[in-house]
């Protein structure tokens, strides 16, 4: 069996890591912050296979988390997914599944679909 | 230590010297004997003869009788007559010696009271009183006479007194060892006693027989009792009792061992289970001079703690084989499921292509009137397959109480006639003959009988009706169908001449009832009710020797107003085709499926040029097609091997992501065809759906509509069923139900928070908190909430009044503090408990 694929989960708010431990839990290895400050640390110690993000974090939000990512040359390779209540699927779907250049997920979809654009994204 | 049972029953209550009279016989005698031979002697010597011959006879009479009991043989001389010769002898003694001889009759009268019986003692006694006070009296004077007898009489009344004293204190030991003996039965104890200074061991009659020996059983070469212990159980108690008999106590003190149970071996070889309870009795010197323990056998209690331990067991082996057989059947019901609905898929793509060739026969071929009916007749018995094959799924929702009635306008009449012909060649071979009749006339085209009904769930009524009416029916027979009206109802008779054996009438409607039908599921019958009922109808089964069998189908009339449509319209797949006279615009196609058939039949109603088609055989294939050449419309099968096409679409999205490209548009292409399957695809990113079979024009409809970038055709989006208010039932995820009370209260405070920040006016903090419990709303399911966050964000963010939002915390409140949670195997009708705080 192959080893987990490990997942970053960056979310202020617990009830949404507590889902996403549940329903992920058993497929991902999983870490999780609320503090968009700790990403950048836990990327380049943890080095996660991927960001599942929240956009609208306090202090700084999903567009800086993916560009202090990006502009480490140790993090850079992590792909970064969005997972926000911005937008509904389907105004996702009309925008080829991505916001701001990354790909996104709406909080809105059936897990199976988070799910599924995870795998996606993990190739 | 004395036996139990065998001393208390043989001692009574005689009086206590009773068991020791032989002894003291034998004592008196020889003391006798050695005192008064001198005298006897003595008398002859002092010219006293007779006193001396009947003295030598006394002396002779005990040796005699001491040398009997010392030998254990029968008394020469029975003792009254010795007694009587004492008397005598006495009598003579103090005739002749006068005062001197008195003085023998103390001991004679103590002699008598011990050796005699009581009564016969005193009686010897008072005898030997009066004879003395007699010959006293007449020998010598009155007044020594008086005070002889009186001396006499109270030595009589002493020794009574000492015996009565005695015996009392005898019979109540006697009665406490009687109690003992009771109470060593009831405990059926056996003891073991052992003896420091000798290292005497003495085990009792019960303790023998318990270890199988007889009772009287010689236990001197007996091994120590430790060796008659199981092996396992030796040395714990061996150590119990080195310890305890190493301790010192007061002299005499008693202490009581450790108790404890332990196996002994028994003469046949098997062990015994026992209880020992132990008692130290400590010397002297303060040592343990003396152990005794009472053992009871308990071999009976280890037996029914082992029988309950082995049932225990068993029950355990056979609870753990029953939870392995409910695993094994709930894997075996998953399997079976997913294999039905595999076959299902792979039945319906192969008839999806029979259905395709046909059309491209029709199509090319322009055929005529007979060979149109013929590829008319293949045509409806594909769809017939392909609608049975779509009815099995609505069987399970049926039995699930899920499915969904749509009735319509159904011509009974036209089913009936369309299920006679699939019918006619096995009738014909038995001689049965089919009628059918609208209100007691033949059916024609202008007499037909309408139900309120689904077409399809009537037509598999019927069949399974009329298929067992013609089976049941007598060779040459007729079956009849009449249709009616009746009550609001449409009614179909069915009968025929054979009889339900009546063995089978009880459960005739029964899940797996056969009768007499080799290879019968038993389902077909069940079936056909199940779907009477379920379109709110009625099937009942009445049968006789005289009457026949008659099936009676009951079913909802046509409502006022309802018009009856043609039977045999199949949708616009069947419709007359329209070509479309437009040429098809230039696009690159990418064409995904595993079935080579449907890939041929697409194909061939995509010329190229204009269009530029590219086939894949399955999502990973279609993800490097699209990779190379990105396309500008995808066709993709759902059900593949290797990849299916949700993973396929995810990758190609985050292709285009990646590459910065305009996504594509994608289209499910699939003979699955259910509202679930349609909301995926729409979430997983697909601009429309198709379910197989789609009419050419249909693809061709899609191809125009993706050039000139409008909103693709119905149907495309189908929305999930939302939600519309604060009353609908939450789908909270199973396994989320743990964490719902905390979700719930940090939700709670939540909204308490943004209800404070719209009125205070904090706009940041609004659009801050509305869109993290819009975010988490969304995930736990609690739709209508997640909208209302949702829009109070909006209404912030667009620059809206606050305070007047405030309200809708209030409802958001209320709504988080009595929600229902949706019951997932009931669609919902029947909501759990209140889940609220």
């Amino acid at each position: 069996m192959a080893a987990r694929r490990k997942l970053l989960l960056v979310d202020d708010d617990e009830a949404v890591i507590e889902f996403l431990n549940v329903k992920l839990g058993g497929e991902f290895e999983l870490m999780a912050t609320g503090s968009p400050e700790k990403v950048l640390p836990l990327a380049l110690d943890g080095q996660p296979d991927l960001v599942l993000c929240d956009i609208d974090l306090p202090g700084m939000d999903g567009g800086d988390i993916s560009a202090a990512l990006f502009a480490n040359p140790q993090t850079r390779g992590i792909p970064v997914v969005f997972l926000t209540a911005l937008v509904t699927p389907e105004d996702l779907a009309a925008k080829g599944h991505q916001l701001a250049g990354r790909a996104a997920i709406s909080k809105q979809s059936p897990i199976e679909d988070i799910a599924a654009r995870i795998r996606a994204a993990l190739g | 230590m004395s036996e139990n049972g065998h001393s208390s029953r043989t001692r009574t209550a005689e009086p206590v010297v009773a068991a020791y009279r032989e002894r003291i016989l034998y004592a008196l005698a020889l003391i006798a004997t050695v005192v008064l031979l001198p005298f006897s002697i003595g008398n002859f010597v002092k010219g006293y003869p007779l006193i001396g011959a009947v003295s030598m006879a006394v002396v002779l009479i005990f040796v005699a009788d001491a040398i009997a009991i010392y030998l254990r043989r029968r008394l020469p001389v029975p003792i009254p007559v010795a007694f009587v010769v004492i008397m005598i002898a006495l009598v003579i003694a103090i005739w002749g010696r006068g005062l001197l001889g008195i003085f023998w009759t103390f001991p004679a009268i103590l002699l008598f009271h011990f050796v005699l019986e009581r009564r016969l003692a005193n009686l010897f006694n008072l005898t030997l009183v009066a004879l003395v006070g007699g010959v006293a009296f007449y020998t010598l004077d009155a007044d020594v006479a008086l005070r002889i007898v009186a001396g006499q009489l109270l030595t009589i009344v002493f020794t009574n007194i000492f015996s009565y004293v005695v015996e009392a204190e005898q019979r109540k030991e006697t009665e406490q060892r009687r109690r003992l003996g009771l109470l060593v039965r009831a405990t059926n104890a056996g003891f073991f006693q052992w003896e420091r200074a000798s290292d005497e061991r003495v085990y009792s009659g019960r303790l023998k027989e318990m270890l199988g020996h007889p009772p009287d059983a010689d236990t001197s070469a007996w091994p120590p009792l430790p060796e008659f212990m199981h092996p396992d159980d030796r040395e714990r108690r061996v150590s119990h009792f080195q310890e305890g008999a190493r301790e010192r106590g007061r002299a005499g003190a008693q202490r009581l061992a450790t108790g404890g149970d332990f196996r002994l071996r028994h003469a046949n070889g098997d062990y015994i289970w026992v209880h020992a309870q132990g008692l130290f009795i400590h010397g002297e010197d303060g040592r343990v001079a003396r152990y005794i323990a009472s053992l009871v056998d308990v071999s009976e209690r280890y037996r029914q703690q082992e029988d309950l331990r082995r049932s225990h067991n068993q029950i355990e082996v056979q609870a753990q084989q029953l939870r392995d057989q409910n695993a094994a059947l709930r894997d075996a019901i998953r399997v079976r499921e997913e294999v039905e609905r595999i076959a299902r898929h792979d039945l319906k793509t192969p008839l999806n292509s029979i259905l395709a060739a046909l059309r491209q026969l029709r199509e090319k071929r322009k055929p005529d009137a007979r060979e149109n009916e013929l590829l008319g007749m293949v045509d409806g018995a594909a769809y017939r397959v392909l609608d049975l094959v779509n009815l099995s799924v609505d069987i399970y929702r049926m039995e699930q109480g899920a499915y969904r009635f749509s009735p319509r306008a159904v011509d009974l009449t036209a089913l009936a006639e369309s299920v006679a012909r699939d019918v006619r060649a096995h009738a014909d071979t038995k001689g049965v003959r089919i009628e059918a009749r609208v209100d007691g006339e033949a059916a024609g085209p202008e007499r037909r009988a309408y139900a309120w009904a689904e077409e399809m769930l009537c037509y598999s009524v019927i069949a399974n009706l009329l298929k067992n009416a013609v089976e049941a029916s007598p060779d040459g027979a007729t079956v009849r169908i009449d249709f009616s009206q009746a009550g609001g109802q449409a009614v179909l008779r069915m009968h025929n001449d054979g009889v339900v054996p009546a063995s089978v009438r009880r459960s005739f409607f029964e899940k797996y009832a056969t009768y007499g039908k080799v290879g019968g599921s038993g389902l077909g019958t069940y079936s056909a009710r199940l779907m009477a009922r379920v379109q709110q109808g009625e099937l009942s089964m009445h049968t006789s020797e005289e009457e026949g069998t008659v099936l009676e189908l009951r079913l909802p009339a046509l409502p006022e107003g309802a018009a009856p449509i043609l039977h045999g319209a199949q949708g616009a797949a069947k419709a007359d085709a329209v070509q479309d006279a437009r040429p098809l615009p230039e696009l690159r196609v990418l064409l995904v499926d595993d079935d080579e058939f449907n890939v041929a039949f697409v194909r061939s109603g995509l010329p190229s040029p204009p269009l530029e088609v590219v086939t894949a055989i399955n999502g990973r294939a279609a993800v490097a097609a699209a990779k190379a050449d990105p396309p500008d419309v995808v066709f993709m099968d759902l059900e593949m091997p290797v990849m299916n096409g949700f993973e396929a679409i995810g990758r190609i999205r985050a292709l285009e992501v990646a590459a910065g490209r305009r996504p594509c548009k994608v289209i499910a292409f699939s003979s699955y065809d259910d509202d679930a399957i349609r909301r995926r695809c729409v979430e997983a990113g697909f601009d429309a759906y198709l379910s197989k079979p789609a009419p050419r024009e249909r693809i061709h409809d899609i191809l125009h509509a993706v050039a000139e970038g409008r909103v693709l055709p119905e149907p495309v989006r189908p929305q999930p069923p939302r939600p519309s208010g604060p009353e609908d039932p939450v789908d909270v995820d199973p396994d989320l139900l743990g964490a719902l009370p905390r979700f719930v209260q940090t939700r709670t405070a939540l909204i308490e928070e943004l209800r404070g920040a719209l009125l205070a006016g904090g706009r940041e903090a609004v659009l801050r908190l509305a869109h993290k419990l819009a975010g988490s709303l969304a995930l736990y399911r609690f739709d209508w909430a997640a909208d209302e966050s949702r829009a109070i964000r909006q209404a912030a963010a667009d620059g809206g009044d606050l305070a007047s939002l405030a309200g809708r915390c209030e409802a958001l409140r209320r709504h988080l503090g009595t929600f229902k949670l949706r019951d997932r195997g009931d669609d919902g009708r029947a909501p759990q408990a209140a889940a609220g705080r």
